[in-house]
């Protein structure tokens, strides 16, 4: 693929879409409160961000507490998740007790769709931050989990003998070869896992927390900004991706990511 | 006195013989072929000797000694690929080494004669999927050497191959074996390589073990022109359509 492509394929989506939304709002097709233009959601970005002073609202600058509220949020939800599911999930993928004793209960479990979930942490947890981070660690719990699994399950046997035979003892075996053949797999649930915690902090944070982008979303339609309401998604999605690509960044300094 | 001595070892899956009660002796610096049909036994007695399975009896000795469980004396060589893919060629070829805690210079000099022995040295910092399935079986084998392991097994490791690469292959094992005297023992089911490689041939049959031996006539390097090496390829072909009929 030649350079031009490479770099500018991933943007024409985005454009095309900002085209035509510019597009509809230009032929005024949708009422302006419904859809307000791309020029005025970025001015009230702008605004939302601190670096526009000319619009003076009860949210402006507010980004930086919303985002480090939620980040905080998706951060403690997100360990929560990841640091059982991996033990577990390789646990189970090498031991056939142990993944006769968890895969029926935990597939169980992940058949029970997320908002089925929020009545009960709520009734458990009440609202605010246990909540969100206990939606966060449900939903990202079982990509990691099952991940893990597969990838220590698909370790071909004649490299774990391999290792055996090269001296290695069986819980060097496990370090050495099996960690590093499983960890590609592992690396996808882990980034699968994050996409499913901005899901669900948004979920958590729209039930009436102070703060957070899901909140600061929530009181944009409670007020009917819909400037607000799409900076808030926009928001949003910049942070899931700029959080995935630094996800991806240490992933790949782990042991087998590159081969 | 032999290196390697089984005695009555056997081995049954699903209370189906698989291995009937066999005996083997190989002599140091020896290179032995196993051959046989497809289920004859070939690659399970390979994997009790190293280890890999246990033996539902029978023993193995080494230098005379029982051994049990898999270890770096008596190394497998699989028809697949079983380098690391996240290490480098150097580091596959060095991880026996690392694992045996030799110091990091020693390594690095073992490593390196090595790879020049099998011809990687160019490829010392390339990962194996840039490998061709040749030069991957051939960093195999330096892998398996660096060790310097008292008996190497070998299942089918050219099998997967091309002819070309193959004989090369060939070549190359009995260059290694005439610089060290390794031992090794070879399972295969292509009697052109058995009758060019071995000292001794042992005919597998199912369920009734090694049922004969033939050492061919002939000295190394044995010439694929060789006319002693066509009679060769007869006998051992007829001794194998005797042992499947049984």
């Amino acid at each position: 693929m030649r350079w031009t492509a490479i770099h500018l394929l991933p943007w024409l989506l985005p454009l095309l879409l900002l085209g035509g939304w510019a597009g509809v709002c230009g032929l005024a097709l949708v009422p302006d409160w419904l859809l307000p233009s791309p020029w005025r959601v970025l001015e009230t970005l702008t605004a939302y961000l601190g670096m526009n002073t000319t619009k003076n609202a009860g949210w402006s600058g507010c980004f930086w507490p919303d985002a480090a509220a939620s980040l905080g949020r998706v951060a403690c939800g997100y360990a929560l998740a990841a640091i059982p599911a991996i033990p577990l999930g390789l646990l189970a993928g090498r031991c056939a007790w142990a993944e006769r004793l968890l895969a029926p209960s935990l597939n169980g479990i992940r058949a029970v769709p997320g908002i089925s979930w929020l009545p009960l942490v709520i009734l458990w947890c009440g609202i605010g931050f246990v909540a969100t981070v206990t939606l966060i660690a449900l939903a990202a719990f079982f990509p990691v989990y099952f991940s893990a699994a597969a990838g220590a399950a698909s370790v071909p046997s004649s490299l774990t003998a391999t290792g055996r035979m090269l001296g290695l003892s069986r819980a060097a075996v496990f370090r050495r070869v099996v960690l590093p053949w499983a960890m590609p797999q592992l690396a996808a649930g882990l980034r699968v896992a994050l996409g499913f915690s901005f899901a669900y902090l948004v979920l958590g944070e729209l039930t009436g927390v102070p703060d957070g982008l899901g909140a600061r979303i929530m009181d944009a339609r409670m007020n009917g900004q819909a400037d607000l309401l799409i900076c808030g998604i926009v928001c949003i999605a910049c942070l899931g991706a700029a959080c995935d690509r630094v996800l991806l960044l240490l992933l790949r300094r782990l042991p087998g990511m590159v081969r | 006195m032999s290196l390697l001595v089984c005695r009555s070892l056997h081995k049954s899956f699903a209370g189906q013989t698989i291995l009937p009660p066999t005996d083997l002796c190989l002599a140091p610096g020896s290179l032995t072929v196993l051959i046989g049909e497809s289920g004859c036994g070939k690659t399970t007695l390979l994997r009790l000797l190293a280890g890999l399975l246990p033996p539902d009896g029978g023993d193995i000795l080494l230098d005379g000694r029982p051994c049990a469980g898999p270890g770096p004396e008596r190394l497998l060589l699989f028809q697949e690929d079983t380098l690391f893919p996240w290490l480098s060629v150097a580091e596959n070829v060095g991880f026996g080494l690392r694992a045996a805690g030799l110091p990091a210079a020693e390594r690095r000099e073992r490593v390196a004669r090595l790879l020049d022995a099998v011809g990687l040295a160019e490829k010392a910092k390339a990962l194996p999927s840039a490998l061709s399935g040749g030069m991957r079986q051939r960093a195999a084998l330096a892998r398996a050497l660096a060790l310097r392991p008292r008996l190497l097994l070998l299942d089918e490791p050219f099998a997967a191959l091309d002819a070309l690469t193959r004989g090369r292959m060939q070549r190359l094992l009995l260059d290694l074996r005439a610089q060290s005297g390794q031992t090794m023992l070879l399972v295969s089911h292509d009697v052109d390589e058995a009758c060019r490689l071995a000292d001794t041939v042992h005919v597998l049959a199912a369920g009734r073990g090694i049922t004969a031996s033939y050492v061919p006539p002939l000295p190394q390097p044995r010439a694929p022109e060789d006319p002693r090496l066509a009679a060769a390829r007869t006998t051992l072909r007829r001794m194998l359509a005797d042992s499947v009929r049984g």
